[in-house]
């Protein structure tokens, strides 16, 4: 059925040239990107309830900005920028309520991931999960999009407007940390 | 394709990191059941309800007032230059203690105490409606949102930075 066909980009920024049809526009956004995007942050700042925050953040400010979007990157890509600039800013925020509530064991990605069982494969996932969150915050977002998102290099500089050979570097990097971490843990 | 070539990179840097990719069986997390069919369905009454918090006067914004900054420094300077003359040829000038003052020192104090000159100036151009009881200038949040539509906002991760 043509009706149940995913809309693409191109159509849905037809539709926003018209004021009325904004909601309609957006409602197809949100069916063709916001797993991805949810998971995109889900990633970056771990526990669910956090995810959902900044998830709805996002997409109140994609919204709210999206008929002033001039198509210069794909809307995939801007979407993809205010999620890794939302979930940077929640994380700083929290690292730095850690560290005024030091004590406070509800905080923070690996403590909150404690509370958890896991199965072995689940363990190594979770060993995966607190090397990320060991990472500075700019690896972090460039190992999360390549490592799960598997965004080519190209897109990624678009994003995060790095360059392609220090985006790998990046990934280079963040990637050695991680093995290392999990390989100390086995 | 494109997942081939990231798992070979990855095979390259980090074997076992690839080996647990290769592995994985989806997120390694869980999302409530029908959570994004409700976040859709409930997302356009959320962003409803969101603009009906927002008081509905017109958002103000914060003017620089680059005129009167303009004007405050242009004071500034015939005042340095009226008081550096008064010191040099006005024989009073060591009883009022302004001779023992250098230029320096006295751009000093224009600097610390320039609201002092400019009060009255500064009242005028920052209308009282622009500052509610608690002195906080309220800025139009669409403008803050400005920033998201530049293609290089995101510019601090530089090269250095992401090493």
């Amino acid at each position: 059925m043509v009706a149940n066909r995913m809309i693409d980009e191109k159509e849905i920024l037809q539709l926003l040239e018209n004021d009325k049809m904004l909601d309609k526009a957006f409602g197809f956004i949100l069916d063709k990107y916001q797993e991805r995007l949810y998971w995109h942050i889900r990633r970056m700042v771990g526990t669910h309830e956090d995810a959902n925050d900044v998830f709805q953040n996002t997409m109140i400010k994609a919204y709210k900005g999206i008929q002033r979007f001039q198509g210069k990157s794909t809307l995939l890509t801007w979407l993809y920028r205010i999620a890794s600039n939302e979930s940077i800013t929640f994380i700083n925020k929290r690292a730095r309520k850690e560290v005024v509530s030091i004590d406070n064991e509800d905080l923070g990605l690996s403590n909150q991931m404690k509370a958890e069982k896991y199965t072995e494969e689940g363990l190594a996932e979770k060993y995966l999960q607190e090397a990320i969150e060991e990472l500075p915050e700019k690896q972090r977002v460039v190992f999360i999009m390549r490592y799960y998102d598997e965004m080519p290099y190209q897109e990624m500089e678009k994003v995060l407007g790095t360059s392609v050979g220090g985006l790998k570097a990046s990934y280079h990097h963040a990637a050695k940390k991680i093995e290392a971490y999990i390989r100390k843990q086995f | 394709m494109k997942k081939k070539e990231v798992n070979k990179e990855l095979e390259d840097i980090a074997p076992i990191l690839a080996e647990l990719k290769a592995r994985s069986k989806g997120t390694g997390h869980n999302v409530p059941e029908g959570y994004f069919e409700n976040f859709r369905a409930n997302f356009f009454d959320k962003v409803k309800e969101e603009s009906e918090d927002i008081p509905s006067k017109e958002a103000k914004l914060i003017r620089l007032p680059w005129r009167s900054l303009a004007v405050a420094a242009s004071v500034a300077v015939l005042v340095i230059s009226f008081w550096a003359s008064n010191a040099f040829f006005n024989t009073d000038a060591e009883a009022n203690g302004f001779a023992d003052l250098s230029m320096e020192e006295m751009y000093n104090y224009l600097g610390e105490n320039i609201e002092d000159f400019e009060m009255e100036e500064l009242a005028t151009i920052v209308l009282e409606n622009e500052v509610d009881d608690f002195g906080i200038i309220d800025v139009d949040e669409d403008l803050i949102d400005e920033e998201y539509l530049d293609e290089e906002f995101l510019d601090d991760f530089d090269y250095e930075d992401l090493l």
